[in-house]
């Protein structure tokens, strides 16, 4: 039974694990928390060129880029092929004012090649302020280099064409290119959130500390609060939980020769399947496709196991919810909760592909328990959900095989994200899944922690669904036992 | 301690249950849901003091296993409160939790774990659970290869091995052989005997006036008596004292068997057997049904060599007009048996409960 020390142990738990969780998220997070990268987007397609640079030319590009500080520009050059000798000179400026200037030599540029023009500082801009890029060049004719542009994108489905108005194009000579140049500019801004990481997570603190004081200050009284009701479930039902989890992995693979191996064989054999389809019938230029398709193929296994397992569970222990009391979410959950297990193991394969890719254990692995909890708590939502409505249709399961694999395809699993048609995305990234396991992809692949925002819609994708889920089951439940 | 007031839970029963969304579309757009109200249980009020024996009784359907179910908690009642100090332990049905993949060992922890057991109380039980069970050296074998003995005996001595506040039983339990059915039987008399409070139906009156201190009298979800168990029993074996036929004892007098049986399902407790004189002596019989009825068999063949030769029926106090009957031939209100085929089956258009049937037999010449 729940008594006051216990209560106030746990308590004491979960604000330990709030400031770890603070503590860590500002370790990995690092830069990510206080800014976010910001560039230009998607290089245009190199169609046209400008002809050579000569001593003299200015070729100018305006842009506009919702930053504060300018990192770097990228342009795609030709060299014609051959040796040049002599500089370009690239500057950035705002109306008459040069704000940065970098000499590059003719030497480090490669042929039809993109190159980076690193700032030795920062450059302070001021947010969405018009700003050009104008490169001059100190070449001869024979001796100097040309820039890309044009006016189409490429996309996985073809080329499509941008229209530009005359305040976008690139101009030579003031006179304006049927275009822009082939350029991406990449800088920050400082996020609101990061000028304030402290204090939110001070007051998300506070507010746990006050709600437990209150709990606890409550619970002496006799009373229980919203919080401490489901404890005091889960900590009287915790050995049942305990035996029903075990027991569910321990029928899982009973009779099976290679037993608990599936657990990780499993996601390996459907990744090697799916990596071999994807990448040498349908060719797909994802980089570190093998981690890619293996993070997706982890997360949504998960996924349908889980809730596969929740949906029946109301309906399988029909037997024992018409004879013995026992909360009936304590079914679905035990049934997710076992599922977890499985996707613990899978982790080991999918660290493995991580050490295989070449990849180095970043520090914002550290996040991966995040972003693990949400997949958890979105499946848990979704599971209650589904073992509710099973027991009024039994149809549900039938129909969940089916919007299962619609869901699959829906989500960005062995596919780029970037072919979905730019029309459909705000209904695409509806999907809870997309956010969760673009999530974790940020900090596998490009080892860096997501930005704030991407905590945010993580949270809300996992909670969401839970909340909608938990109210719908406490709504029927009583209704469950004339159903069975 | 259990305080229940008012009581009443209400089923609805679909007359034809939509099974799927599609169904249930299809029938609501042509306003075809319909539904019969029942109500299980109507006003049930009762208090039973920490440790009582409080014994129910009743027919089938009169709500006994309803009230048991809404005070383990199964069952949210549709209005009324149920206050309970302690913790239950119901001993509903045995082994419902087993998971057939499992051994025994595993099992008498899931099982315990499902009963509300904790762990530390399971640890220190163990030893006593296998011992009573008697199952030593099976204990590490899958459940799916236990005999359902051997089942049934293990689920016992795990439900068993309590001492909660509150013990719900639905009927003496009495599984296994002969030699374990006498354990069982005597180790839930100790149960009952120890101090708990008990919720206790059974279907033998002899078992409620041994054990019970107090008697709730169920009827038709209502509460038809309630109090002391001495009293309440005396007017519940009462209430089918009018309508026996009395058996004839005589020995050496040629008498025949003949039974009621309500057709669908052998249920025992709508079984009445009534002694009849084969020398066309009138006899007279009143069943009254455990549940309401639409089908009757009679089945006057168990000693053979008599003849139902007149028989007159009626239902629920009026003649009986709706029941289609086989192998009688009709004759006014007196109907006449065929004699080579002596069983008799009745439908009624209705559902009955009190089924008077008089007539004489005759002994049949050979």
């Amino acid at each position: 039974m729940l008594n006051e020390k216990y209560l106030k142990k746990t308590l004491a738990w979960i604000l330990a694990g709030y400031i770890l969780f603070v503590l860590v998220w500002y370790f990995a997070g690092g830069d990510r928390i206080r800014f976010k990268t910001v560039d230009t987007g998607t290089m245009i397609s190199p169609a046209r060129i400008t002809g050579e640079l000569l001593s003299g030319d200015i070729l100018e590009q305006p842009f506009v880029l919702d930053a504060e500080e300018i990192r770097s520009v990228v342009l795609k050059a030709a060299t014609f092929a051959r040796e040049n000798s002599g500089n370009l000179s690239i500057s950035l400026r705002s109306g008459s004012a040069l704000l940065a200037e970098v000499d590059v030599p003719f030497s480090e540029l490669r042929d039809n090649d993109d190159f980076t023009v690193l700032f030795p500082d920062p450059v302070a801009v001021k947010r969405e302020e018009p700003l050009r890029i104008v490169v001059e060049s100190s070449g001869s004719p024979g001796n100097s280099v040309a820039f890309y542009y044009g006016n189409t994108i490429t996309l996985p489905r073809g080329e499509i064409e941008k229209k530009f108005g005359t305040e976008e194009v690139a101009s030579l000579n003031h006179k304006p290119l049927n275009g822009v140049l082939c350029f991406r500019v990449t800088g920050r801004k400082s996020l609101w959130f990061g000028r304030y990481f402290w204090f939110f997570a001070a007051a998300g603190g506070a507010f746990l500390a006050a709600y437990g004081a209150h709990s606890i200050r409550a619970f002496a009284r006799g009373r229980h609060t919203f919080a401490v009701i489901p404890l005091a479930a889960f900590i009287r039902y915790r050995f049942l939980i305990q035996q029903l989890v075990a027991r569910d992995f321990k029928t899982k693979y009973k009779r099976s020769v290679l037993g608990v191996f599936w657990s990780f064989l499993n996601p390996i054999l459907t990744m090697a399947v799916q990596y071999f389809v994807f990448s040498t019938i349908f060719r797909s230029n994802i980089e570190n496709f093998a981690l890619y398709l293996l993070t997706g193929i982890v997360c949504f296994n998960f996924f349908i196991e889980a809730t596969n397992m929740a949906l029946t569970s109301i309906v399988n222990n029909a037997s024992l919810i018409t004879k013995v009391y026992v909360p009936k979410y304590i079914y679905p959950m035990t049934r997710i909760l076992s599922s977890s297990i499985n996707l613990a193991f899978s982790l080991i394969p999918l660290f493995a592909v991580m050490l295989f890719s070449g990849l180095p254990f970043p520090k914002a692995l550290l996040l991966l328990p995040f972003g693990l909890l949400c997949l958890l708590s979105f499946s848990m939502g979704v599971g209650f959900l589904l073992s509710a409505l099973m027991v009024f249709f039994r149809d549900t399961q039938f129909l969940w095989g089916v919007l299962g694999m619609l869901w699959m395809f829906m989500t960005p699993i062995f596919y780029p994200e970037t072919i979905i048609p730019i029309r459909f995305l705000a209904i695409y990234r509806l999907n809870p899944l997309y956010h969760i396991i673009g999530f974790i992809r940020s900090i596998m692949i490009s080892g860096v922690s997501p930005e704030p925002f991407a905590f945010l819609l993580c949270f809300a994708a996992s909670v969401t669904p839970l909340v909608v889920g938990l109210f719908v089951f406490k709504k029927t439940q009583d209704k469950f036992v004339l159903n069975l | 301690m259990i305080f229940a007031e008012n009581i009443s839970m209400r089923y609805y029963i679909a007359r034809n249950r939509a099974q799927s969304i599609k169904e249930y579309i299809v029938r609501m757009l042509q306003r075809d849901l319909q539904y019969d109200e029942f109500w299980a249980l109507r006003d049930v009020s009762f208090t039973v003091e920490k440790g009582e024996v409080l014994g129910i009784v009743g027919r089938n359907g009169a709500g006994k296993s309803t009230l048991l179910k809404v005070i383990s908690g199964i069952l949210k009642p549709t209005s009324g409160n149920v206050t309970i100090k302690g913790n239950i332990v119901p001993m509903l049905e045995l082994g419902s939790g087993f998971d057939m993949e499992l051994t025994g060992h595993e099992n008498i922890f899931l099982n315990g774990a499902i009963l509300g057991y904790s762990k530390s109380f399971l640890e220190e039980k163990y030893q006593e659970i296998v011992e009573f069970s008697e199952l030593g050296k099976f204990l590490n074998t899958p459940l799916r290869n236990y005999s359902s003995g051997m089942m049934m005996r293990l689920a016992f001595s795990v439900a068993t091995v309590v001492n909660p506040d509150i013990l719900i039983v639905d009927e003496i339990l009495a599984v296994g052989d002969a030699g374990f059915q006498h354990k069982s039987k005597q180790r839930m008399m100790e149960l009952m005997k120890g101090g708990t409070t008990v919720l206790f139906v059974s279907h033998s009156i002899e078992q409620i006036r041994e054990l019970c201190d107090k008697v709730l009298w169920l009827e038709r979800g209502t509460v038809k008596l309630c109090g002391d168990a001495k009293e309440v029993c005396d007017a519940y074996e009462n209430r089918f004292a009018k309508c026996r036929v009395p058996a004839i004892q005589e020995p050496d007098e040629e008498y025949a068997m003949l039974y009621v049986d309500t057709g669908e399902g052998f249920n025992e407790y709508d079984v009445e057997w009534v002694k009849i004189k084969t020398d066309g002596t009138p006899f007279h019989l009143l069943h009254v049904c455990q549940e309401p009825c639409d089908h009757f068999r009679f089945d006057p063949t168990q000693n053979g060599g008599f003849i139902l030769k007149e028989l007159a029926i009626s239902a629920d106090g009026e003649t009986c007009s709706g029941f289609v009957p086989r192998n009688i031939r009709e004759a006014g209100k007196v109907y006449h048996l065929d004699e080579n085929d002596p069983q008799i089956e009745l439908f009624f258009s209705d559902r009955v409960e009190r089924v008077e049937v008089e007539g004489r037999t005759f002994k049949k010449s050979l």
